[in-house]
């Protein structure tokens, strides 16, 4: 908006304000709008024994993690997380199905160990 | 002219707030877990607004499940509790009449119109061979290396104390007696589809909706998510090793899930894997599924049902299906093929090959 322009009539420029702070205000509350919709944490892995979350990874980021699990904190489960997924790769359960089970990397997968009360989820897409 | 600027503004502003609590009102996901109860892992997920009224629903569910768990376990007694454990007991080498709450007597006499349902397929009189398998089988796992089948002559010496008729129900005296010393109970196969069934529907009444209830495999729906869609509820592949991920994703709302899998419970020997469901004619475990997964309405029907389709063909499966209006139900193969009663592709929401 150019000074020659405001100087031709007073009265066109208020209604081009107007239009102007009713178009930044709306865009502003679109933009507000749509970073609460579409605003992404990024998966983690949620790590919990017994019940209680203990633990939270990314999944984006490689690592490998020794759990102590189980009631009394004598289990033992490796948790690897490698290239966006996360997997168990080794336990001291009895029955070691934890260790078998696939890697998981989608929202609401998990991998559970019932003899070390162990639950790892994958929360987030 | 500034009036009406203001007036806009003023509009944009609280519709701009509306938007912002509108989004803060969206039904959010809550779960959490336990090991107490049934020897299993219970998880509950709920679809609501306030964390409040899901923790209200959570504690709810675990002093529900505790209190049914007290009742129906055979392996440990409470002090001034009378449960299975009691009923299982004997006393100078017979058992006593024992008077139980009546959430026990109604679970017995759910297990007896099962057993006659099901033409003995679920017997919850068999806890004479069952207690053999899982002696067998939990010094399996603890020892590998000394693991070791049960003999036949063993097995058939026990199943010779299962007749149901034996399980005395006084209704008026709230009583129950086992007239064979040599018998048990194990209400392995129903106890927990009968629970979660029991809690499900006291939440209903309550008018609890949105929510997954999940003992062990048993899932049990409320309702649907709190924007009106279906929950989406994922079969585990039983090939453990497969990348695959889900067998199926069904589409619920408010009917159970319940799968029988060899993979969950079971111990090697010699190389081979004998798992926890055992066929009543043959004693040993049952063979030809990975997997069975049925979907109904109860979820007491639908763990009796996984168990006793486990241990029948495929054919008279079907028939046996059929006595039970919309249950349907998914068979896995030994070798992965999948085989499907004729309403069960309604429920499907995706299936990968």
């Amino acid at each position: 908006m150019n000074r020659s322009e405001q100087t031709d009539s007073v009265k066109q420029c208020r209604k081009r304000d107007r239009i102007l702070i009713a178009a930044i205000l709306l865009l502003a509350v679109m933009g507000i709008f749509a970073w609460l919709l579409f605003r992404q944490k990024g998966a983690v892995v949620e790590v919990s024994v017994n019940g209680e979350t203990v633990a939270e990874y990314s999944l984006s980021e490689d690592r490998q993690v020794e759990l102590s699990t189980g009631t009394d904190g004598q289990g033992r489960n490796t948790l690897v997380i490698r290239g966006g997924t996360a997997e168990v790769s080794d336990a001291n359960c009895p029955d070691g199905l934890c260790a078998e089970h696939r890697a998981v990397s989608r929202d609401g997968e998990s991998i559970v160990c019932l003899p070390n009360r162990l639950v790892i989820t994958v929360r987030g897409e | 002219m500034k009036k009406r600027m203001i007036r806009i503004l003023a509009l944009l502003l609280v519709f701009g707030n509306s938007f912002l609590f509108g989004c803060e009102r969206q039904p959010q996901k809550y779960t959490e877990y336990t090991f107490e109860y049934f020897d299993t892992i219970t998880s509950v997920t709920g679809y609501v607004t306030r964390r409040d009224d899901f923790d209200r629903v959570w504690n709810r569910v675990k002093e529900e499940l505790n209190t049914y768990h007290r009742l129906y376990t055979i392996y440990d007694s409470y002090e001034g509790v009378n449960n299975l454990y009691t009923v299982n007991r004997l006393i100078d080498g017979a058992h006593r009449e024992v008077e139980v709450d009546p959430k026990i007597m109604d679970l017995l006499h759910y297990g007896k119109r099962m057993y006659e349902l099901t033409d003995g397929q679920l017997n919850i009189a068999m806890g004479s061979v069952l207690s053999i398998w899982h002696s067998y089988r939990e010094a399996g796992i603890s020892n590998p290396a000394e693991a070791k089948l049960p003999s036949i002559e063993l097995l058939r010496e026990a199943a010779k104390h299962t007749d149901i008729e034996r399980i005395i129900l006084n209704e008026e005296a709230g009583t129950v007696y086992l007239s064979d010393p040599e018998m048990s109970l194990d209400v392995g196969a129903v106890a927990k589809g009968y629970a979660v069934e029991m809690i499900a529907q006291m939440l209903e009444n309550e008018g609890v909706t949105g929510y997954v209830l999940n003992v062990g495999g048993n899932v049990r729906t409320l309702g649907a998510r709190g924007d009106g869609s279906s929950f989406a509820v994922g079969i585990e592949n039983p090939d453990s090793g497969d990348e695959n991920g889900y067998l199926a994703v069904l589409s619920l709302r408010g009917e159970s899930l319940v799968t029988s899998g060899s993979y969950q419970r079971y111990y090697t020997v010699e190389g081979m894997n004998y798992h926890h469901i055992i066929d009543p004619t043959t004693l040993m475990p049952a063979t030809g599924y990975r997997s069975v997964s049925v979907i109904c309405a109860s979820s007491a029907d639908g763990d009796a049902l996984s168990t006793a389709l486990f241990t029948l063909s495929y054919e008279e499966g079907l028939s046996l299906l059929s006595k039970i209006p919309g249950a349907e139900a998914l068979w896995v193969l030994e070798d992965g093929t999948q085989c499907f009663s004729e309403g069960f592709g309604q429920y499907l929401q995706t299936q990968k090959s």
